[in-house]
Parts: C-alpha cells; structure tokens; sequence
C-alpha cells in the first residue's frame, strides 16, 4: 500500500511539472442529458455567464465569442451558463425557461484548461458540433532580425519556440495527427545559405531534409494521407511539385515556364492541390490533380489578386487572401464560384471545424494574430505576441 | 482508497499519454554530419512554454540536432548547391549593380540592362568567380506570394546573364520575399528600394 501511494505521489508531482500539456477531465451529472438544438449558424447566440472570475471567466467569454456567442444581460439569453470555478470550472447549461441542458465539472490541467473544455461542452451541446477551444495553432514570430516557429494554445496562450535557428523562417504546418510540424527555414551549410523544408518532429525535436534542392524550397502543405505539396524552383521556376512525407518520389505538377506558383493547398480527400498561378496575366486560384493533369481556374468572383488558400477540412469552402489596396480574408466554395469578403486580413488558415479561422492582420508597427468565425462574421484578436507574428497555421 | 487508486491511474495514463505529444522539454544535444559538407546544423527542437506578451526567452544554443539523413541526400538535388561550398561572398562588389524592380513584376527593365551587363562583364573575365542572385519584393504582396516573387526576379537576372554568355550552373538564387528589406519603412520611396535584386559575388577559397 505504501508502495503505491508513493507511485501517486511521484505520479501527481510529474503531473504537477507537466500541467501546461495535460487536459482538464471532464465529469457530468448523469441525471442531465445533453440536448442538441437546431440552429443557424449565421445568428449569434445570445448568452449569460455568471458566476465565474477571474481567467475562467475571461477564457469562457473569449472562447464563447469566438464560437458565434453574444452575451447578453440574462433576460435576453437563449442559453445560460450558471457556475462556479472555487475547486474545479464547473457550469450547468440551461434554455432561456431555465430548463438544465448539462451539469459538467471539469478536474485536472489547469483552470484555463478546465474553462476551455466546458466552452468546448457548450458548443457541442448547442451546435452539435466539436468545439475548438482546446486545440493549437503554429505561426511565424519575427525575433530580432531572424524569426522563429512557435506554437500556442488556438488564443495565443502559452506559446513556446519551437525552432532556435536564428535565422528566416517561414510557413509552418502541421502533418496529421499534429506531431510533427513541417516548415521552411533559410539555413546555411557548409557556407551556403538557402531555403530548407524540414519536417520537425515535436515529440522528440528530431528535424529531417524533405527539399533542399538549389533554388526555392518552401510553402509546404500535407495531405491527410502524408504527401507534401511545396513550391520548388529546381527546374529553373517556383512550381507546384508533390512528394511523400519525407521527400521521395518528387513529381511536378506545374510547368508554367513564365508563372511563378505559390501557396499550395490539399483538398482533404487528397484529390487536389489548389495553389495560386497566373492566366492572362491575371493572379488566379487553380487548381491540379495530384495524379498530374491539366490545371483548372478556381473562380473568386468579385475580388482580385487571390493568394494563400486554404481548403477546409470539410472540402466544401477555400479561404483566402484577396489584394486590392489592402488585404481581405475571403471565401469560396470549393468548386470556385462567387467570393464574399469577410474581413481585413491575410494567410487564413481554417480550424478544424471548418467554421472559425485565424489568420494575420497588419498594424504600422507589426503582425498580429486573430481569429474570425465565418458565418457571423466576429473577429477576435489572439493574446498580444512580442513580436511581429504572421503566417499561422491550425493543428488539425 | 479505491477512489486514491483510480486517480493515480487516470494520472498515469495521463503521463503516458503526454509521453507521445509535444511535452518534451530541453533534449541532449546530437551532432549529425551532413553527408559530403561536414557541418551539422542545429537550432531544431522544444522548448518550455512561455507567457504570452513576454520577450522571447533565450532559447539555448542548438537544443536538439536535427535527423538529418545519412549517406548522399537521397531527394536532395545537392550537386546544384555543392559548387557554391565554401566560395566566400563579396557583398561590396556589385553593389551599385542592385537591379530595381516594378510592382509586382519581375522583368528587367531596359535602364536596369547596364548592371546586368557589368555583371557580365565581371564574370566572363573572372571563370573561377561564381555568382549568388538575391530576390527582393516590397510588402505589398502575401508572403509566399512574394517569396514566389523574388525567385522569379532573381531566376528572370539569371537568364539574363545567361543572354550575355554567363553560364548559368555558375549561378544560384535566393530569394528572402518580403523578409529582408531594405528600407523597413511602409512609404512609397522605401517600396521602390525593396523591389530589388541583389548581386553577391562568390570569389573562390583562397588557398
């Protein structure tokens, strides 16, 4: 019995030193029942929260806004969500008639934590779907004159540097089961300086070449099968060229000798890579097979300049940047058609919910991170970084 | 006890499952060559979190070495960079040879032609000098879309040393897209000096 007491202790003090990473644990009244209301994603909620302070208070709000949550004072509440975080973040969920939805207490990780996955058991029970609040992002932060890959909780907390290179970074994203992170970093070897993609694994820090060919190495993106689209400009032009998760059986698949590619993307099912050309000396989205193949036009009608998509994990929507003065996060459906413009931003990168994406916004004095839920438009900054940040990219 | 024994193993399986994710803090350095350069390249790796708003923490010198693979570079093209090991860069040299560039374009200008032909000039009479062609883009263009950008100036400088006799496996290109400016103001003037091509003359070694 001693034995295993001690085994808790050690345990619970190994826990204690690794709190940032660990989950809050969720526990609910099995009395209650979750219901799952229909609901249009285009009206905000109109919501009260009482009874918390603090960071739980300040997480749940954030989260909640993010989700397409308005609050509200609680006579105009569709939903409620009375509770406290004494002990544990704890809540019950109820209808605008007081009927209870849910009655969850979260132990374990941290009090921001626990507040995320109750704003995660809100969304779920209210929209019927998955909600983002504890998943991360990866982005590029400028420090000094170099810059540096980090990652963060999706709110820009706890962000830590993934690279120490103290060179030029650029364009992280992440392979499935977000691992491992891929990226394009300007290294130099044996006295030579030039843009290396590297896959990062972040269990281990292990890092392994996938392109450092002469010429243009950069802008991966990985299929959920492991294939890596990247621009390469080994064949004497920044082009569109696949391969395996490490690098092998390198196939191009654009060979527009006066065009430069840039910003490949994967269609989830594996099918496409969209990415950004030039036709008729017009910037364009298209896109190929990845089997090889005639490249098609994506329309975004009613905006110019289309850059840096990004195809949403449900297949039916690209996000993008548009360029006409300043910059504009935009929408399409997949198969191209009518643009809506939806905010001033760039490089939107989607959650995966398919809903929310964050994405870069310009200040005078540097780059930020926000977030922007679609159907409602809202727009929220991410915690205040040091330093210019910009190119992000949702784990997913 | 049996509540004390069942939060010990959810912890447990708490820490097993954190064994597999991105956890880990500082690691043991691992040097790995880089096969045919003898260097190693480090930086890579995890660091402990730190709070948002905060400078960046010192991150230690090369915390993790990266797994870079042994024997020749299987789906690495170096034979292209190879030639360039070593060579030492004059930055001095061709800098009144930087070629500007319009908005969004990367087609040399007619009144750009005579750097590039200075530039001809130098390397036709020097064969063992070698050449780096740095693309430049100002800030109004997405990232990737002007990294994009600036290797197609610095490819489109390329070709034409290339017209002029230049062979072009003598030169290589790198392009830093809005990374490197060379004014960071976000005004006109500092624009037209942004949208550039740079010319680094690699002299060989000396022995």
């Amino acid at each position: 019995m001693k034995h295993v007491s001690f085994t808790s202790l050690l345990l619970v003090a190994l826990c204690a030193m690794l709190v940032p990473f660990s989950r809050a644990q969720e526990s609910t009244d099995p009395s209650r029942l979750t219901v799952i209301k229909e609901y249009d994603p285009t009206k905000l909620i109109p919501f009260h929260i009482s009874g918390y302070t603090g960071e739980p208070d300040r997480v749940l709000r954030f989260d909640l806004e993010v989700a397409g949550f308005k609050m509200v004072e609680a006579e105009r509440a569709a939903y409620k969500l009375a509770g406290d975080n004494a002990a544990a973040v704890r809540g019950v969920l109820s209808d605008r008639n007081g009927a209870g939805l849910f009655n969850k207490t979260f132990s374990g990780g941290t009090p921001r934590q626990q507040a995320h996955a109750l704003a995660d058991a809100v969304v779920l029970a209210l929209t019927g779907k998955k909600g983002i609040a504890q998943t991360r992002v990866a982005f590029k932060m400028a420090v000094g004159r170099a810059s540096e890959i980090f990652v963060s909780d999706y709110d820009g907390h706890s962000p830590a540097a993934i690279t120490a290179d103290s060179v030029i970074v650029a364009a992280p994203t992440w392979a499935p089961g977000n691992r491992s992170l891929y990226y394009t970093a300007y290294l130099t070897v044996a006295g030579v300086e030039n843009t290396t993609i590297l896959a990062h694994n972040l269990g281990t820090g292990e890092r392994d070449v996938v392109a450092r060919y002469s010429g243009l190495n950069t802008a991966p993106s990985i299929a959920n099968d492991g294939r890596v689209a990247m621009i390469l400009s080994k064949a004497n032009s920044p082009d569109v060229w696949i391969s395996s998760s490490t690098g092998k059986n390198l196939k191009r698949l654009t060979e527009t000798r006066a065009e430069d590619e840039s910003s490949p993307c994967w269609s989830p099912d594996g099918r496409w890579v969209a990415f950004v050309t030039k036709m008729g000396g017009r910037r364009v989205l298209a896109k190929a097979s990845s089997d090889g193949g005639p490249i098609t036009r994506i329309a975004t009608s009613g905006v110019l300049n289309p850059s840096e998509p990004s195809w949403s994990p449900d297949g039916t929507t690209i996000a993008f940047t548009a360029q006409m003065g300043g910059f504009s996060i935009c929408v399409v459906p997949a198969e191209g058609g009518e643009a809506k413009v939806l905010a001033d931003g760039e490089d939107p990168s989607w959650a995966p919910n398919s809903r929310t994406l964050i994405f870069t916004k310009r200040g005078t004095a540097k780059r930020t991170l926000s977030l922007l839920d679609v159907p409602t438009k809202q727009v929220k900054d991410v915690a205040a970084f040091s330093g210019s940040s910009s190119q992000p990219a949702w784990a997913r | 006890m049996k509540n004390i024994h069942s939060q010990s193993v959810a912890v447990l399986g708490m820490v097993i499952l954190l064994a597999g994710t991105a956890c880990t803090g500082q690691r043991a350095v691992r040097l790995t060559n880089i096969p045919g350069s003898g260097a190693t390249v480090g930086g890579g790796g995890t660091t402990p979190p730190v709070g948002p708003g905060t400078t960046i923490p010192p991150v230690g010198p090369g915390t993790t070495i990266p797994n870079v693979p042994q024997g020749p570079f299987e789906n690495t093209n170096t034979s292209g960079l190879d030639r360039f090991a070593d060579a030492v860069p004059n930055r001095a040299f061709f800098q009144s040879q930087t070629v500007a560039f319009d908005f969004d374009s990367a087609t040399v200008k007619a009144n750009q032609q005579k750097k590039v032909d200075d530039v001809a000039k130098h390397l036709k009479s020097k064969p063992a000098d070698l050449l780096l062609i740095e693309g430049h883009c100002d800030e109004r263009g997405t990232e990737e879309y002007n990294r994009s950008l600036g290797e197609r100036r610095a490819l489109a400088l390329r070709d034409a040393l290339g017209k002029l006799g230049v062979n072009g496996d003598r030169i290589r290109t790198l392009s830093f897209g809005e990374d490197k400016p060379a004014d960071p103001g976000h005004t006109e003037a500092a624009w037209d000096k942004n949208r550039r091509g740079e010319f680094v003359l690699l002299e060989p070694k000396k022995k």
